[in-house]
């Protein structure tokens, strides 16, 4: 029997962890490449403690990783992470799509015709 | 939490545009007619409930409404049904929420829909077996 639900929690997070234009610009950014924390702070111009406790809703939503690399420690995209989120965006606006053309259709008033009248 | 809005200006007067989502017989002209089995029982009053459910796809929705403010505003929950029983996860039932809003254009009517995801559930939301669900109803198509 096809169950019509997965048990998939990844979008709520992905959702709330960019619900916030700070975390969307850390995304776009790391979205050209890895970088470390203070090459972040440079380039978006934000302080290190703000860089790390947006890092810190990306780490937990599994958006991003770290890896350390000699002293430094580097913030790396997971490619995909976003998948889930576009996924329900998608289908949600897919089947809405349809059904508000099947409605358009269904609704539609013949033009008046004012020959009865 | 996760929305999404889509905006249809459609060729009827409101009072028309309303009543295809809250009069079962002209809302089977529409939801899905490519499942001829497809029953709709609609109590159209705030906290009646509403079934649209196919047999044959084994798959239906359903829900209470929240608000009625005919013709332009009306709310309502929304559960998928899978073999006749709402999806859960963990047990609990995955509930999102629709607004349908209509504005008035004279000869034309604008239809707002948002269809916000479970903010009930942690683990939860209406992205839940979306694909599964939209295989199975695009199947029929």
């Amino acid at each position: 029997m096809v169950k019509c639900l997965v048990q998939d929690g990844s979008v709520d997070l992905a959702a709330a962890a960019i619900a916030s234009a700070p975390r969307r610009r850390l995304v776009e950014r790391l979205a050209h490449g890895p970088a470390s924390m203070s090459e972040l702070a440079d380039e978006l111009q934000v302080t290190l403690p703000a860089v790390d406790r947006h890092l810190r809703v990306l780490l937990k939503a599994g958006i991003v990783h770290k890896t350390k690399e000699g002293r430094s420690t580097v913030l790396s995209l997971n490619a995909g992470s976003l998948q889930a989120l576009a996924t329900w965006a998608m289908s949600t606006r897919l089947l809405w799509t349809g059904m508000l053309d099947r409605y358009a259709t269904a609704v539609t008033e013949a033009p008046a015709t004012h020959l009865d009248e | 939490m996760n929305t999404i809005t889509m905006t249809r200006t459609v060729q009827a007067r409101l009072e028309r545009a309303y009543a295809a989502w809250t009069d079962a017989e002209l809302l089977a002209t529409w939801w899905w007619p490519h499942l001829p089995d497809t029953s709709y029982q609609v109590d159209a009053r705030v906290g009646g409930n509403y079934t649209i459910y196919s047999a044959t796809a084994s798959i239906g929705v359903q829900g209470e409404f929240l608000v009625m403010d005919p013709p332009t505003l009306l709310r309502f929950t929304w559960v998928w049904l899978t073999d006749g029983q709402a999806a859960v996860v963990e047990g609990t039932p995955v509930v999102d929420r629709v607004e349908v809003s209509f504005a008035d254009l004279g000869e034309q009517t604008e239809v707002t829909v948002r269809h916000t995801s479970s903010e009930d559930l942690v683990n939860g939301g209406a992205q839940q077996g979306w694909n599964d669900c939209l295989d199975r109803l695009t199947r029929f198509t």
